[in-house]
Parts: structure tokens; sequence; C-alpha cells
């Protein structure tokens, strides 16, 4: 070879700062388990609030994940995204009142089948929701941010409003199902089943996601046009047909999301998608606009924060999350996983 | 006279001008047109709204920047006003001083909010106010000890601007006079100096630049316009205006608590206002106002007669249900982002 | 001779409310390499985005192999079989070499054979194959730009200043790997800067002005006639 010089690898050249400098968004989560575990005295306790922080941070990331990949994708800001939530949360918890007997019975498949058809029953709901919202709210706006937010934000209140005239104006209470509630005790302390069970499934979901946004072509596709969409367009894929997939997709996770965040409260309002939004923008501010890894850390590090000092000191919990926020964003601007636009 | 008053933005069409000077007369004459106690607390209202939602105007239609915070500075300036009478004792020196404390804080507060997020892009804007105004509007529920929590906090105002102050011995046109009078033409005559003074900015050469930043940022960029100074500036100058509307609607109600200032459903029915009355046009935040205003009063009351009058049909009286008037107001609010971006004084003028 | 692969009449196309081409007129023989030369801001990179569909031409008639493309959208035209390499090499910085290449080969799993082409004109490419592509040199982005384009067979090749901003043993390795292509029997439409680049690749050549195409012919004759280079292009070439 000639051109040897040319083909030498930069990166051997980088030093161990260097090379770790990617991974730093990863690396908070331990560190801020362990500023946790220093800072509450008591071990049991950390070990039930960190999980319970994993499981809220599992449940605000399956919702973000689509907002996130939504904006990425194709530049649009959607603040109905909430709606989503509180719809899912409503189809899942009437069919789980529906299907009393499965929950109430002492049967662990019974209660997850229940469960199951709960979340697919959400998931199917709002991901046709999420096809219409963006064929009527999204499509008309495209290209300007301003009238997104404004337009995505009526579509909000009149879901919100459709809630009411559905379901009524009063919150619902639910049970968790019959095997999913209590506890179990690891280490001395006491470790709700369905914080657990909240982590394994946001965990697969998580890993789900990557497998296809790492294996398949189509994941590609969104993961190259959240970088550069007019090149993906000029390679001959159709990213509008994407984004709409992408878009009924998050829709469909963000119904998902709703279910779980249901049964975690167990108690929902029409109102809690709004509630919710506000955590899901830190987290997508911080993980970075567009970044799937991004937001699952971002999401983690906020479940964490809100348990920890909820703990710690009650009133600060919110805010806690909004000096993460301005932390991270001093440190960097973009958020934690910024994705490389190319303009 | 007029025009200079008008900062030489008139209302460009004889109905909106007609429209106008009706909301004026009806605003100035209101404690003698209608003599009711209800109906002056809705003039005041109107009055504090008009303000509170041109400010917002100020930010959204002329800056072309969505906050999610104004409320939060809205509740500033009443919080400043309820504290400082709190620590002070009753008196116009702590009206006065709770005031500028309210504003201050606003301005400073507006100002750390746009350096940090306008910065960097202008949407983290909307979603960095809606994530910090939730985390206050959580925090003065909870803090209890210093903001009375979700009770609020009542406030003493002086003797003079309350009912128990009777100037006159007899009837003045026909009409008894008392400090809550006063008060009133005290909130009429700050919101007007308020909005005319805004009327003021966005004329002003800062306020065109403003324009060009929304209409093409980069261009304004280029052409050497630092825009995220002209944004903060804005921002800040927004959020003052909406503590100072904060401070005048407490001492109005004699009252501050969280629902009154901070909620959510205020923010959205500003929004909702601001955009149904035109966006970038400072008489869309009067006619909007009023227009919301009187349709939450007699609206509901429609929507209540037809919902029962449909009872035979099924889903139809849900949708007509008075406490869904909200969705009909959402659907409005859709309709007029897309068909009339400039809302009804834009149509108004001919222009939309 | 047979018809041309592509044919350009009277586009014109606007950016915003800026009038770019002015009516460009151009024919892109079949099986040669057509270069596209001219000052900046000619409107040589907007000829090229509006035949791609990136910039969709006001007016005019864009045919590509005897079908109308003005008006279809990039990823129909995409499919036609125009492959792209974009003046800022629109590489997905987040993806590896080899994910930049499964989604360039959009009819189906990346043929052997092209890839070992691929890899025989580049074989930077092979030795970063799973690493991240914004981890590439300059040289080596553009390389695998030029790849993506090629990975599949193409009738026709849009070419946006391959040789720029590389040092010149880069621009030597892409000569050879274009010389090859064009062996192969490609068509080319290629905008270049660096002009003895464009004499050693071209066999035609059209010089834009304005907006417009003020010249067309063989590259040699071009090539052999210094005053005409000099009003053409304004610009002393250096002949090398």
């Amino acid at each position: 070879m000639t051109l040897a010089p040319e083909h030498a690898p930069k990166m051997a050249r980088l030093s161990l700062a260097e090379r770790l400098e990617p991974w730093m968004p990863v690396l908070l989560v331990p560190a801020l388990i362990l500023a946790g575990y220093l800072s509450i005295a008591s071990p049991t306790s950390w070990l039930t609030l960190t999980v319970s922080g994993l499981a809220m941070g599992m449940m605000i990331f399956v919702i973000a994940s689509g907002m996130t990949l939504v904006f990425g994708l194709m530049d649009v800001i959607n603040f109905g995204h909430g709606a989503f939530v509180s719809f899912g949360a409503f189809v899942g918890v009437s069919v789980l009142l529906m299907l009393s007997g499965m929950t109430g019975a002492p049967s662990l498949v019974l209660n997850l089948l229940a469960v199951g058809a709960a979340m697919l029953a959400a998931m199917a709901v709002t991901g046709v929701i999420g096809l219409g919202f963006e064929r009527v709210i999204v499509r008309p706006v495209y290209g300007s941010h301003l009238k997104q937010i404004l337009v995505t934000m009526g579509g909000l209140i009149v879901a919100e409003q459709l809630i009411h005239v559905i379901w009524g104006g009063e919150e619902i209470f639910i049970g968790r199902p019959e095997m999913l509630k209590g506890s179990i005790t690891l280490f001395g302390a006491t470790l709700e089943k369905y914080r657990l069970v909240a982590v394994g499934l946001g965990l697969v979901l998580f890993l789900g996601m990557r497998a296809v946004l790492r294996g398949t072509k189509l994941g590609l596709i969104v993961r190259a046009g959240v970088e550069n969409p007019e090149m993906v367009q000029a390679m001959g894929y159709q990213i509008r047909r994407v984004f709409v997939l992408v878009f009924v997709a998050g829709s469909a996770l963000a119904g998902l999301g709703g279910v779980m965040w249901g049964l975690y409260q167990e108690m929902i309002t029409a109102h809690m998608g709004m509630e919710i939004m506000i955590l899901v923008f830190i987290v997508v501010i911080i993980g970075g606009l567009g970044s799937v890894e991004g937001c699952f850390i971002g999401a983690l590090l906020v479940g964490l924060m809100q348990n920890y000092t909820a703990f710690l000191e009650p009133k600060l919990a919110l805010i806690s999350n909004i000096a993460l926020m301005v932390a991270i964003l001093m440190w960097r601007p973009q958020g934690m996983m910024p994705v490389i636009k190319a303009k | 006279m007029v025009r200079l008053f008008l900062s030489g933005d008139g209302p460009q069409s004889k109905i909106l001008g007609a429209v106008l000077l009706l909301i004026l007369f009806t605003l100035a004459f209101a404690p003698f047109l209608f003599p009711g106690t209800r109906s002056l607390e809705t003039a005041a209202r109107i009055c504090i709204f008009i303000v509170l939602v041109a400010s917002y105007d100020l930010l959204l239609g002329y800056a072309g920047i969505v906050s999610f915070a104004h409320t939060m500075f809205f509740g500033m300036g009443a919080y400043g006003v309820a504290l400082a009478t709190r620590q002070m004792g009753t008196g116009y020196d702590a009206l006065i001083l709770g005031t500028l404390a309210g504003t201050a804080l606003a301005a400073v507060f507006a100002l750390i909010i746009a350096l940090f997020s306008l910065r960097v892009r202008a949407i983290f804007f909307a979603m960095i106010t809606l994530a910090i105004a939730s985390a206050v509007a959580v925090l003065v529920s909870q803090l209890s000890a210093i903001t009375g929590g979700e009770d609020g906090l009542n406030i003493r105002i002086p003797r003079e601007l309350t009912p128990a102050f009777r100037p006159l011995d007899a009837p003045f046109w026909g009409v008894n006079i008392s400090g809550r009078h006063l008060n009133y033409y005290l909130v009429f005559f700050s919101c007007l100096i308020m909005f005319l003074i805004m009327l003021r900015v966005v004329n002003s050469p800062f306020g065109r630049v403003l324009q060009a930043i929304r209409e093409n940022a980069f261009r304004a960029e280029a052409i050497g316009y630092r825009v995220v100074y002209y944004r903060a500036v804005a921002t800040v100058l927004s959020a003052a205006m909406a503590a100072l509307a904060g401070a005048v609607f407490a001492i109005w109600l004699r009252y501050v608590g969280p629902a009154t200032t901070l909620g959510v459903e205020i923010m959205l029915d500003i929004l909702l206002i601001v955009v149904i009355g035109g966006m970038g046009t400072m008489y869309g935040a009067v006619v909007g106002t009023v227009v919301f205003v009187l349709a939450q009063n007699y609206l509901k009351d429609w929507m209540g007669g037809a919902s029962e009058s449909t009872a035979f049909l099924p889903l139809v009286p849900d949708l007509l249900n008075p406490d869904r008037w909200l969705m009909w107001l959402g659907i409005l609010f859709i309709l007029s982002v897309y068909f009339f971006p400039s809302g009804i004084v834009g149509r108004l003028r001919g222009k939309a | 001779m047979s018809d041309p692969i592509l044919t350009l009449s009277g586009v014109k196309t606007d950016i915003e409310q800026y009038h770019i081409l002015h009516g460009v007129d151009l024919e892109v023989p079949r099986g040669q390499v057509t270069m596209l030369l001219g000052r900046n801001g000619a409107g040589k990179t907007t000829t090229l985005r509006s035949i791609m569909g990136l910039w969709r031409p006001r007016e005019g008639s864009i045919r590509y192999d005897g079908a109308e493309i003005a008006g279809l959208s990039p990823p129909q035209i995409a499919r036609r079989g125009v492959g792209f390499v974009p003046e800022n090499m629109g590489i997905f910085a987040d993806l590896t070499v080899e994910e930049n290449l499964i989604l360039a080969a959009i009819s189906g799993p990346i043929k052997p054979d092209r890839l070992d082409w691929v890899f025989a004109a580049f074989p930077a490419l092979s030795t970063f194959w799973k690493m991240p592509a914004g981890n590439l040199s300059g040289g080596q982005k553009q390389m695998l730009a030029i790849a993506r384009a090629v990975i599949e067979k193409r009738g026709l090749y849009l070419i946006d200043e391959p040789s720029k901003g590389l040092a010149p043993a880069i621009v030597a390795t892409m000569a050879r790997a274009l010389k090859d292509l064009k062996a192969d029997g490609a068509s080319i439409l290629m905008v270049e800067q660096n002009f003895s680049l464009a004499r050693a690749l071209g066999d035609r050549a059209a010089v834009m002005d304005d907006g417009l195409i003020v010249w067309t012919g063989a590259m040699a004759e071009l090539a052999s006639d210094t005053a005409l280079q000099e009003r053409l292009m304004g610009l002393k070439m250096e002949v090398a």
C-alpha cells in the first residue's frame, strides 16, 4: 500500500481520558447510585430507593424514547406526546378492570396475561391515535417549531378533554394484579414486586429497541435519518414513511408507558400525561434530543434523583431534577449524547 | 395625540377600532355601567388579563418564543406583594416594595432561563420553562410555612382600597363609591399604562428587530443583530410585565394562591387567548381576553342548556357538557393556528 | 451514438426567493464522464441537487433514461438508478462503515463482487469496516461517500467535488477509483474544481456561469485552449 499513512488508525493516539469521554454519561448512573448510597445512611433504604428509581426511570424511558426519535428524525417537537400516555393508561386500566377475574386470581400466569392484554390494547389504541395525530395535528405544521408547539399543545388539551368525555371526569383507582402486589425482601430491603417487573420490562424494551436500531435496515434508516434525513432520501428511502412508523411506534410505547405508570401509581387521571411530560422533557433535553441511548441514561438519572431526593428532602424532589438538568446543560449544552446533525 | 399614545400603531380597521373603543369605554366606566360586585370583579380580571396576555404576546407574537413559565412570573409579582405586606405590615410602601421585588425576581429568573436555553436552541426554551414552572408551582404549594401552601395567603391592603372605605357620603352617578372602586381604578389605569408601554415597545426599533428575528433568525444574525441578546431582553421585559400584572392582581384580589396565579390552566388560557385574539398584534390581547371571558361566562351556560336538551342522544350531551368547554376552545385554537395565525385582529384587519 | 442518459432542458430552480438556475440545458452521454465546471456560485451544486430532486425545479424538464424525472421525489429518483455523492459527503457519522454501505445497497444485501471492487479501490474501508464513520479522516470519508454510490451499479453517478479539501495522495487514489468506474462503462456527471483531475477524467465538459451553461464540448478541446479556460472560468488554470 502506497498510502499507508492515511490509513493508520487515528484512534490509537487517543489518551485514556479521551477514550473514556463518550462513556462519561454512562458512568453518571453508577456515580449517582454511589452518591445516593453515601447520602442515605441506611443501605436497605438505599436499595429500595434505587430499585424504585430504576423502575421509574425505565417507565420514563419507555415514554420518552418515541418523542426523542420523532424529534431527531423530522425535527418535530410533539408537546402532545403526553396525550398518548393518558390514553394508554385509560385504555389499559379499562381492560384490566374488565379482566378482573384474571387479575384477582392468585395465578402469576393469569395476572401477567391480563397485564399483557391491557398493554397490547393500550398500544394498539395509542398507535392508532398516533397515526391520526400525525396526520391531522403534526403534518400541516412541518418546519415551524412555533406552530408545532402550539398545535400539539392544543392537541393535548383536546385529547385530555376527550378522556373526560369517554371515561368521566374522575380519577380511576386501580389495584395491581394479585401476584404483583406486595414485595420481596432482599438483603433486608423491601422491594416491591411490581417495581422489579417494571425494571425488567423497561430493560427488555430498551435492549429490544437497541437491537432494532442496530440490527435491522429499518433501524439503520432511522439512525441515519436522525443524522441527515436529506441524504437518506437521496439514497432512495422514503423518510416520511419511516417517520410515520416511528411516530406510531413512539405513540404506542407512550401508551404502554402509561399503563406501566398507572399500575405504578395505582391511580390514573386524564392529566397524568401532562404531568409526566415534565420529567420527559427534562430527560430528552439532558439526554440529547434525538438520542435513544442518551434518553435511556437521562431517564435513569431522573428516576434515581427523584427517588433519592424524595427520601432525603421530599419537598425538593422535582427541583432536584431541574438542578440536574441545569448541571448537565452547563457541562454539555446540547445534552449528554448530542446527535451529530449534518447541516 | 391618540397616535402618540398608540405609538403610531392604530387599529387599522374601522370595526376593530370601534370594538376597541367600546371595550375601553366599558372598562373605564364599568363601576357605573354594571354596578354589581360580580361584574366589577369580571372587569378587573379582564384588565389584568389583557396586560398578562399582551406581555405574553410580546414574547410569542413578536419574538416567536414559546414560554410556559408566564404564570410563574405572574405569580412572582403576586407573591411579592403578599410576602412584602406580611413582612412589613399593611401600607403602600409594602405594596410598592413587594411589586418591585417580585418584578425584579421575575426579570432575573427570566434572564437566567433565557441565557440558558436560548443560547442552545429556541425550542429548549419551551420545554425548560414548562419544567421549571411546574417545579416552582410544586415548590410553592409545598413550602407552606412561607407561601401558605395550597391555601395561599390573604393580603391586607391599605383601608382606602377596601370596600370598608367610604370617601363620599352621597352616591355618585347612582353608585355608592367605596375603596373597592378606587382599587378598580388603580387596576384600570395601571393596566392601561402598561398596555400602552408595551405597544410602544413593539413599535420601537427594538420591536422591529424582534419581528425580523422571528421571521428569520438566521438572517437577522447575519445582518449583525445579536439574536440571543434581543430574545433575552424580550423575555425579561415580558416576564417583568407579567410580574407587574401579578402584583396588581394580588392587590385587587387581596389574596394570592397557587391556583389563581401559578396554575397550568391559567397558562393554557393565556395561550388560547393570545392565539385566538391574534399573535403579534397586541390588540389581540384585548379582543381575545374579552371574547374569552365572555365565552367563559356565557358559552358555558349555553352548553349546559344544549347538553340538557340533547340528553336523549348518545355522547352528544357529554361533548356539550359545560366542563368540556376547554375541548371546544382547544379545537378552535388548533384551527386558529392552521387557518388564522393572526387571529381575530388579523381577520378584522383583513390580512389574515 | 445512443441517446444521452440524462437531458436537462430549460431547468430553472429557485432557492427560497433567489433564482439560482436560469434555464440549464445539458446532455450527459451514456458511458462517458461529463465534467461540470465553473466558478463558485455558478450553480453547479444546485444543478446536481435539482437532478436529484433535492431542490425542485420551478420550470424545465429533466429526462433520465428516456423518462421525465423533474418533480419526482429524491427516493424515487434514486430508485431509478441515480447514485449521488453530495458536496458535504453526507456520511452518517454515527453509523459504521459497514452500516453506511448496507444502507447504500438499496436493492438488497451487498453483492460480494461490488464489495471486493470497493475494497480494492479503497483498502482503508476494509480496515475500518466496523468503525463509526465519524472517526474516519476526511479523505476516508470521501472514499466512503463514493463507495456508497458505487456499491450497486447505477445508471448515472452524480458526484459533487470529490477532491475538495483532500491531500494530493488521496486525490490520486480517488482518481484511480473513478477511472476504474469509468472503464466499467459508467455514466458520470461530476462537479470538479481541480482542473487537472477534471482533465484526467473527463470526456466532455460543460461550463456554467451565473445559473446557465455557457459552453459545452470535448474535455480535450477545453484542456488545450487556455484562453478559452480563462474566458469561461475567469481563472488561470495551472497547466500541470
